[in-house]
């Protein structure tokens, strides 16, 4: 539990005042607390939070840039896999350790039980759409889907459009990684015969130039 | 591997817990009535163990000041106080206007004095919670220092820190603002019997 009680200051909020890492031992959040806390509605669809390994973390909010690209990929993902996978759009994986992540996309096996939350064996591929998330997602997210045995999960990175590819997980990392750039296909490890045209819409004028 | 991860610096902002949302988890039993959690500047955060002379302490302090001033303010142990920057601290002990704790949980307008018991908490108390304490007007604040045998007095809050800090030794008496003429012995309460013979 030293990973928990030596967890590292929030250096974002704002205040001199808020706990520090150092001194304080932060309150770890169950994934049950956390269903209680939407159960009884301390928790609402207002609050834009995910639970990642104890903690409640604040989801950035999108601007409508971010919101555009979300609607092209996931207009995209369905056209293309409607008939082989189940997308799930920012809703819930129940991972292991107290972890609820939304993320931004979800290519899940059809046939997965109904009436339950997404478990990480469900998963084909995840993606994440990062602005102001990238660090979270790359350098968090990565560690925490890799441990909890996330197979495939992707990032499609807006700050420099391009599309990062993590594979192969091997306790907390992935051992296999490379990031493709406006024009270069992509197919995920479930699909290969699949290629994800994840950048239309991306830039428009590359995508005349292309 | 299953351990817990430490999230990385910069990786994403944690919620804020504001004070009603942190007293409805209370409340609806979310958080167990004898957890022992404080909410600080929005976060929550577990208090330390404390060993038994920090429990002592504690207990002498408390029954020396309920001793000197009973008719003159209520005291209290181990209990909350309400701060409007999102906080809900439990001081070692406090004490406030006769009455101000019956009917709601007090708020800083009534506190004559709060004291912090640290040892390993020495740190927080010094800084988070000081800033904290100064920066939500509570008038005055002391830590019972147990590492140095020392008792802390800080006066005089503005913005978040205290203006006027004064440090006694062992066997100095000590007095507060609110009652100059009623010297503490708060060092019999670092003996295992506080004192009483």
């Amino acid at each position: 539990m030293t990973a928990l009680l030596e967890r590292l200051e929030e250096q974002k909020i704002d205040s001199a005042l808020t706990p520090k890492k150092s001194d304080s031992y932060f309150f770890h959040v169950t994934a049950q607390m956390f269903d209680q806390m939407i159960e009884t509605g301390v928790i609402d669809h207002e609050s834009r939070v995910e639970l990642l390994d104890g903690n409640l973390v604040e989801i950035e909010e999108m601007k409508p840039e971010h919101i555009d690209k979300m609607d092209v990929l996931n207009q995209r993902l369905v056209l293309q896999f409607h008939s082989k996978a189940r997308i799930s759009c920012q809703n819930s994986i129940d991972l292991p350790l107290d972890g609820r992540p939304l993320p931004d996309f979800a290519l899940v096996h059809k046939d997965r039980p109904r009436g339950r939350y997404t478990l990480p064996e469900d998963v084909y591929l995840l993606i994440e759409v990062a602005d102001t998330s990238l660090q979270k997602d790359r350098d968090w997210k990565t560690m925490i889907y890799a441990r909890d045995g996330i197979k495939e999960y992707w990032i499609l990175n807006l700050k420099n459009n391009s599309l990062e590819v993590y594979r192969d997980p091997e306790e907390a990392r992935y051992t296999t990684s490379f990031t493709l750039k406006v024009g270069q296909l992509a197919t995920c490890l479930a699909f290969p015969n699949d290629p994800i045209d994840w950048f239309s819409g991306l830039e428009d004028t590359i995508v005349l130039t292309g | 591997m299953t351990a817990l991860l430490e999230q990385p610096q910069h990786a994403g902002r944690l919620m804020r817990f504001s004070l009603s949302l942190f007293e409805q988890m209370l409340e609806l039993g979310l958080i167990a009535d004898d957890a022992r959690v404080e909410l600080l500047d929005g976060q929550i955060v577990e208090l330390p163990e404390m060993n038994q002379p920090h429990v002592n302490a504690i207990k002498h302090l408390y029954d020396g000041l309920q001793r000197i001033f009973s008719t003159r303010a209520d005291v209290y142990a181990q209990s909350p106080i309400r701060l409007p920057s999102d906080g809900r601290p439990l001081p070692a002990v406090f004490m406030v206007h006769l009455g101000a704790g019956l009917l709601e949980t007090p708020n800083p307008e009534s506190v004559y004095l709060l004291i912090e018991v640290a040892a390993s908490s020495l740190n927080e108390d010094r800084k988070t919670k000081l800033a904290l304490y100064a920066r939500d007007n509570i008038k005055e604040y002391w830590i019972l220092n147990l590492v140095d045998k020392q008792l802390e007095i800080y006066r005089d809050p503005k913005d978040e820190t205290y203006i006027t800090p004064l440090v006694l030794e062992y066997g100095q008496l000590a007095t507060s603002l609110a009652f100059p003429n009623n010297p503490i012995d708060w060092f019999s309460s670092l003996e295992p019997s506080g004192g009483s013979q």
